[in-house]
């Protein structure tokens, strides 16, 4: 029998003692040539080590410039993010245009590291930066009869050579319960790995929900908005059935015609077992209590 | 002469073709261009490479109807054998690499996925042919001739359903080996309306 890569709270506590010895010798720090500091950010909470740049930078799905996951850094090369306005917009008291640089003056910067799972059943460990939904939620103050966030994906048409092909209908749009956005989890990104997010991850910002598979996490946002119906999805209109409105990490609800029991770790050889919620359970599965989830996809 | 010329030219054009698949994948190994997930990327290689060799496989007895040419009827061999071993890779991959022999995995990724279903009955619908290519056993296929034929296009009609039912949401692969399945079936079944009327009419 194989061993699961997945550390037991227990192992990873030995683990970790393991490695505040070893460093507390110098050997780690003496022979890796590495501060103490920057060890523990190597790997998340669970103790899975952080999926390499290289690989995070090529493996993209972004359809407005291929559906091919290995040419997006070319394809999007000419992509201009900057200057970058965001429209907030529908039931809130403050409407707002926010520019880039001022939206990001005006909130806490924040590190997380997260799982990214896809729905194709491959998965990364992601050091993201970023703001905290949240916190611009607060900002624009949502009117009370809001219970729905809804993403808009920029179109450019001359610069993304994806947005003619038929495979999708764009502009890219998610959406969110207001609760889920709000939720401290979720993040607006606009850094991996310290360095600003490149086009092929969607920048110049983008949404990251680590509980979601990956197409809920829309890249090069242009637009937020408030609605209090729950808005119309991209995969979801292409698909119900195969791609819901909540799209939560789920080993027990296949898509229908592939398993999401196991998925496949980007640069590990074995399998790993799905986790529900991708892991997060415990901080968001009160978002859905007496939620049927095989029925909620 | 022109003949000999022309079953030659054909069986080498054949057998490169029947490389192309392995020279790629070396190709992007060695220069370090396989994808962050490089079993997936085997995977799509040897699963696109069986398909296309299949759909070539068929597409020649038509072509040497079409052009008179009847060098084309002797590659098929060469290239439905290869895209019978591309198939058993694929799946040797996908058991071994992807799921590293892991029941658990394997049952939820396969029992009731009819993508995994089409997929193993092209496999299994090429094995009759692919075992009577042999002189050993050819005697075999002479008898069941008919049999095995249409096994062979059931194969390449699976094949197609595997790949369309796999595919996430860019179907043009999938829907060009449909036509292609479509065309050689079309032209197959042409031909022996054809022959059926040359045969009533001199009759």
């Amino acid at each position: 029998m194989r061993k699961t890569k997945i550390t037991s709270e227990q192992h990873y506590i030995n683990r970790r003692k393991l490695l505040k010895l070893a460093t507390t010798l110098g050997i780690v720090a003496g022979s890796m040539a590495i501060p103490r500091s920057s060890l523990a950010k190597l790997q998340d909470e669970l103790g899975d080590d952080l999926t390499d740049y290289k690989s995070i930078t090529n493996y993209n799905n972004f359809y407005e410039f291929s559906v091919d996951k290995g040419g997006i850094g070319d394809l999007a090369k000419n992509f201009k993010t900057s200057p970058w306005t965001i429209e907030i917009g529908g039931l809130v008291d403050k409407p707002k245009e926010y520019n880039l640089a001022s939206l990001l003056k005006r909130f806490n910067h924040v590190n997380r590291v997260y799982r990214l799972r896809c729905v194709e059943a491959w998965s990364m460990v992601i050091p993201w930066g970023g703001i905290k939904l949240a916190d611009l939620i607060d900002d624009v103050k949502p009117k009370a009869n809001a219970k729905f966030v809804r993403f808009e994906t920029a179109v450019k048409r001359d610069q993304m050579p994806g947005v003619r092909g038929k495979v999708i209908p764009f502009p890219y749009e998610e959406g969110l319960r207001l609760d889920e956005a709000t939720h401290d989890l979720t993040l607006l990104a606009t850094n991996i790995y310290s360095k600003p997010l490149l086009n092929q991850n969607g920048a110049p910002i983008r949404l990251v929900v680590p509980w979601k598979y990956g197409f809920k996490s829309i890249k090069s946002i242009v637009k937020i908005e408030f609605t209090d119906k729950m808005p119309a999805t991209t995969w979801a209109n292409r698909n119900s059935k195969e791609y819901g409105f909540y799209a939560n990490v789920n080993p027990n609800v296949d898509h229908p015609r592939w398993s999401q029991g196991s998925e496949r770790r980007i640069g590990e050889f074995f399998r790993r077992k799905t986790l529900m919620f991708n892991g997060y359970s415990k901080q968001v599965s009160d978002l859905y209590k007496g939620m049927d989830l095989n029925v909620n996809i | 002469m022109g003949k000999i010329h022309k079953d030659t030219l054909l069986r080498v054009t054949a057998w490169a073709i029947v490389f192309v698949p392995l020279l790629s994948g070396i190709y992007k190994v060695s220069t370090g261009n396989l994808s962050p997930n490089p079993i997936e990327d085997i995977t799509r290689l040897t699963g696109f490479g069986s398909i296309s060799l299949l759909s070539l496989t068929l597409a020649m007895r038509p072509l040497s109807s079409l052009t008179g040419i009847s060098s084309f009827i002797k590659i098929r061999k060469i290239l439905g054998l290869s895209a019978f071993v591309y198939a058993l890779i694929h799946l040797l991959i996908f058991v071994s690499l992807d799921y590293g022999f892991n029941p658990k995995f394997l049952f939820e990724a396969t029992i009731k996925k009819p993508y995994v279903y089409a997929g193993l009955a092209t496999l299994l619908l090429m094995t009759p042919r692919a075992i009577s290519s042999f002189a050993k056993f050819s005697k075999y296929y002479g008898s069941n001739k008919v049999v095995i034929d249409i096994t062979v296009y059931l194969s390449q009609f699976f094949a197609c359903l595997h790949y369309y039912w796999l595919v996430k949401a860019d179907t043009t692969w999938p829907i060009i080996f449909i036509l292609v399945f479509v065309l050689s079936i079309g032209l197959r079944v042409l031909a022996k309306i054809q022959q059926k009327r040359k045969l009533v009419a001199s009759s």
